[in-house]
């Protein structure tokens, strides 16, 4: 189906690539060169009227339909049939058909014809269709690709038809079925065949479940009529698109269990089979292992020394093909190799932690909150990370992303592919977000915390002095702890000097616009577990403005908490969640020295809000010659409900009158 | 290359006049002791940017076109100000004036207890990146075309609300490339503020890359003043009607 939950990898030389490659199309997928007529159950869709809810759509899907066949061994082909109507200019981009393939994947074929709306019909030609690699990144080698339709006159008031059919990967059990569209869909349907005696289960997100029709022997049918669109084109700030659309998932074979319960457990042990001894240590792996640990005098220094030793040396490289997608290499290739994907990663640290006597466990996630859905389980997720048991009694503090599981264990989330956070922290598209750990008969989903904003944010503080002519000079001194330490690093790991010197010139000239930047130095940029820190060197030549007798200085020097959320300030009606980021402590101080000859006539009120979610509170104050500001924003959750957007408005409206609040200076 | 009676042949295209690709913002606002204004936005252009709305509407329909031009608003009208477009005038007449008709409202500028400051360059003080500091410049700085464009903002003052400061007029120029003025006329209850911005030149030379950038520093410097209205009345007095 078009919006796949698994990708296969595979790593391969080119030349047997390419072969593959060839054998995955058959010569029936390739488009003709002459005329087809168009199929009757074609004509049929595009006389489907255009829906009154539909009308101001950019286009709207007349007819979508998926038939999975399935043979004895659970092999699967599956057929799609689809028919789009465009209606208006900038709805073209609907008339775009792809199907992804792959080696494990063959496409059988794919054709599409155009009837335009004065009875004209076009066939798209072999011209038409491009071929083209499903991901792209200098870190990736695979073999997947998109082949991709741009049909002839798919033009308002036309109506495309896609019609494919292709083999489904054999080694899977599911199938997710995305029901919900950016546009509208008229009518939709799911068919299954299963072979004699086969069965099925069935599992469903954001829409009531709809009972199948038998329309044959072990032949089922759902239809969904008037589906609407979920357009979030318009909406900032809320979470991704597939954490808020509608799908089921549809499994079959050993996948078919009843209960959501049994079905997360029959996911973990499927996944648990096909890691089998793959995390098994090798003598090289235990004798590194020892050396890594030797002298630690607890288990939060074990386990930092481990997880540091994988952050820094095994490289990020992913490698699909086939059951690769899903499979881990063996730990004793990735530690020799010093190369793999986030399932690899998790394989070595699995290895490791075995190897000095902690147990660990696969934990399948998405590295989106929200897409995974404990009451829907599938195999919906795109990361690997690692659940680490604690023993009974450990409490050491620094060890914060800790879940429950049902077996009474602690476990400590931890994401050996992020580079950047050390352990016994998970960043922000995690917390909250729910998993599914591999562990035998105790697998089950679970949901990752949401940390204390004390375990992120950054303390800045500013000493300035301010000249008679308006000009600003001045050091600052940044502290970041947490998921901003991430980002950071990330930041300085991924730039050169002079980017990271034309970044920070970037970001502070949005508030200093005739910012000189004299200098910058970061500390501590290595050691993960200590806070990272920033010194900046500035002046501004013109930062204070004359208006007749008065002098006009902005307490607020620098750093914006601001978020660009139109539809929310301007009062619009909220229908999904919010987004905040993540939770985190933010501390600015500045203390700005006046000229001599002013004082200050008239500083900005104080503000003081507080919300369930968030706080901020400021306050300017004259000390001595100092002009002092200091403000405090706290951020206690990582999303709120579309309920909240009042509050949420009022507190980006206080942020942003006090952002721009000005002090009086005068001549006494 | 082009054919001509002579054989074909190299040919250049003629270059533009800053007066071919003009922008006039007209705004009548209506404003409050604490800032909440109302008021109409009427932005004509021709030329380039005339013609880019007009090739957009070619693709999407007209209600889209709005959404995309209100987004367009959304960078130049101050933050706590929305401004979305009523309707357009001339988008389908190539030789007409584009105008887009659009309505504001919301809050500009900052209050204390005895003053309300106001943005001096309405349609420049959101947020932006200052212009860096590059010591060697190797390539041309493309400016996409010649322009000018002219802003009139007419701020109508409640009864209780003067003028205590305004920044000088200024006319910041680049002699022979660009020219930038601002101006404050303060009447009874109206204060107007005007802005011009003539940028005459299609390319800069690396070497012309320090006055260029001295020119838009000095004109940021301008916009990012202040105007200082005095308010008589506290705002709670005028908020009971007293």
């Amino acid at each position: 189906m078009s919006n796949r939950a698994t990708n296969p990898r595979v790593m391969i030389s080119a030349a047997i690539a390419a072969a593959l490659l060839f054998s995955a199309i058959t010569p029936e997928a390739f488009a003709k060169n002459k005329m087809e007529p168009v199929p009757q159950w074609a004509l049929d869709a595009a006389k489907i009227p255009t829906p009154k809810a539909a009308r101001d759509a950019k286009a709207v899907m007349l007819f979508d339909e998926y038939v999975i066949t399935l043979d004895e061994q659970n092999h699967a082909v599956e057929r799609e049939r689809s028919a789009v109507r465009i209606l208006k200019q900038q709805g073209r981009q609907y008339a775009q058909c792809a199907v992804d393939y792959d080696v494990d994947e063959k496409l059988n074929y794919f054709r599409s014809w155009t009837l335009t709306s004065e009875g004209k019909q076009f066939q798209a030609m072999q011209s038409d269709f491009t071929d083209r690699g499903a991901y792209t990144g200098a870190v990736m080698q695979f073999t997947e690709r998109f082949r991709v339709v741009k049909p002839p006159a798919s033009d308002p008031g036309s109506v495309v038809v896609c019609e494919t059919e292709k083999h489904l990967r054999p080694y899977m059990n599911e199938e997710e079925w995305n029901i919900q569209s950016s546009i509208p869909i008229v009518q939709e349907a799911l068919e299954l065949a299963l072979p004699p005696g086969g069965h099925y289960a069935e599992s469903w997100r954001k829409y009531h479940p709809v009972k199948p029709i038998e329309t044959g022997n072990n032949h089922l049918r759902w239809e969904i009529k008037d589906m609407p669109a979920l357009d979030l084109e318009d909406v900032n700030g809320a979470p991704p698109w597939g954490a808020l659309a509608a799908r089921m998932s549809i499994k079959w074979g050993d996948a078919a269990v009843k209960g959501a319960d049994n079905q997360w457990r029959a996911l973990g042990l499927w996944q648990q089979q096909l890691e089998q001894h793959r995390a098994d240590p090798t003598p090289e792996i235990t004798a590194k292992t020892q050396q890594l640990i030797a002298g630690a005098p607890d288990l939060y220094t074990k386990l930092s020394r481990i997880t540091t030793y994988i952050q820094k040396n095994v490289r990020y490289f992913v490698v699909m093909r086939g059951i690769g997608g899903w499979q881990a290499h063996y730990a004793g290739d990735i530690f020799r190799n010093r190369y793999g994907d986030c399932k690899d990663k998790t394989t070595l640290l699995i290895a490791m932690l075995q190897a000095a006597g902690i147990r660990g466990y696969y934990f399948h996630v998405d590295s989106r909150r929200g897409i995974i859905d404990p009451a829907a389980p599938s195999l919906y997720g795109n990361h690997m990370i690692t659940a680490i048991e604690l023993p009974d009694g450990e409490d050491d503090p620094q060890l914060m992303a800790r879940v429950k599981a049902v077996n009474g264990k602690t476990l400590l989330i931890f994401d050996p592919t992020d580079e950047e956070t050390p352990v016994g922290l998970i960043r922000a598209q995690l917390q909250g977000a729910w998993g599914n750990i591999a562990n035998g008969a105790d697998s089950q989903v679970l949901q990752m915390p949401v940390l204390s904003p004390e375990a992120a944010g950054r303390v800045r503080k500013g000493s300035f002095t301010l000249a008679p002519d308006g000009s600003l000079t001045g050091d600052i001194s940044e502290t970041f702890i947490g998921d901003d330490a991430m980002s950071e690093r990330m930041f300085i790991k991924e730039s050169d000097s002079k980017e990271i010197h034309d970044a920070l010139e970037d970001r502070l000239g949005k508030d200093l616009t005739n910012l000189k930047f004299k200098g910058f130095k970061f500390a501590q940029t290595d050691d993960l577990t200590k806070p990272l820190k920033l010194d900046l060197h500035v002046s501004d030549s013109n930062y204070a403005h004359t208006a007749g007798a008065l002098l006009l200085v902005r307490p607020r020097v620098l750093g914006s908490h601001v978020r660009t959320m139109t539809d929310i300030m301007q009062g619009k009606p909220r229908t999904y969640a919010i987004e905040l980021g993540h939770a985190a402590h933010f501390r600015d101080s500045f203390d700005i020295a006046i000229p001599a000859g002013y004082v200050v006539d008239e500083t900005p009120d104080p503000v003081d809000v507080n919300f369930d979610f968030a706080s901020y509170k400021s306050s300017v104050f004259v000390k001595g010659n100092l002009l002092h500001y200091e403000r405090e924003f706290v951020i206690k959750d990582v999303e709120i409900s579309a309920g909240e957007a009042s509050n949420f408005r009022k507190l980006q409206s206080t942020i942003m009158n006090d952002e721009r609040s000005t002090a009086v200076l005068k001549k006494p | 290359m082009r054919q001509s009676a002579e054989g074909p042949g190299y040919a250049v295209t003629p270059p533009q006049a800053y007066s071919d690709n003009a922008t006039k913002r007209d705004a009548s606002i209506a404003i409050d002791v604490r800032g909440h204004i109302t008021g109409s936005l009427r932005i004509m252009t021709t030329g380039q940017r005339a013609l880019k709305w007009r090739q957009r509407a070619l693709r999407i329909d007209e209600a889209e076109l709005k959404k995309e031009y209100d987004k367009s608003l959304e960078a130049i009208v101050p933050d706590g100000v929305e401004a979305h477009v009523d309707h357009f005038l001339g988008l389908s007449d190539p030789n007409a004036i584009l105008m887009a008709v659009i309505n504001l409202k919301g809050t500009v500028g900052t209050s204390t207890s005895k003053r309300l400051l106001l943005p001096a360059a309405f349609f420049e003080s959101r947020q932006h990146t200052s212009f860096v500091s590059t010591e060697k410049r190797h390539e041309s700085v493309d400016m996409g075309y010649p322009e000018r464009v002219d802003e009139s903002v007419s701020y109508h003052l409640p009864e209780g609300m003067a003028v205590e400061g305004a920044p000088e007029d200024s006319q910041v120029p680049w002699q022979g490339h660009a020219i930038y003025g601002f101006k404050t006329t303060t009447r009874p209850e109206t204060l107007t503020v005007t802005r011009q911005i003539v940028t005459a030149f299609t390319l800069a030379k690396p070497q012309e890359y320090q006055d260029l950038r001295r020119f838009y520093q000095n004109v940021a410097t301008a916009d990012e003043q202040q105007l200082v209205l005095k308010i008589s009345t506290a705002p709670e007095q005028l908020a009971r009607g007293n």
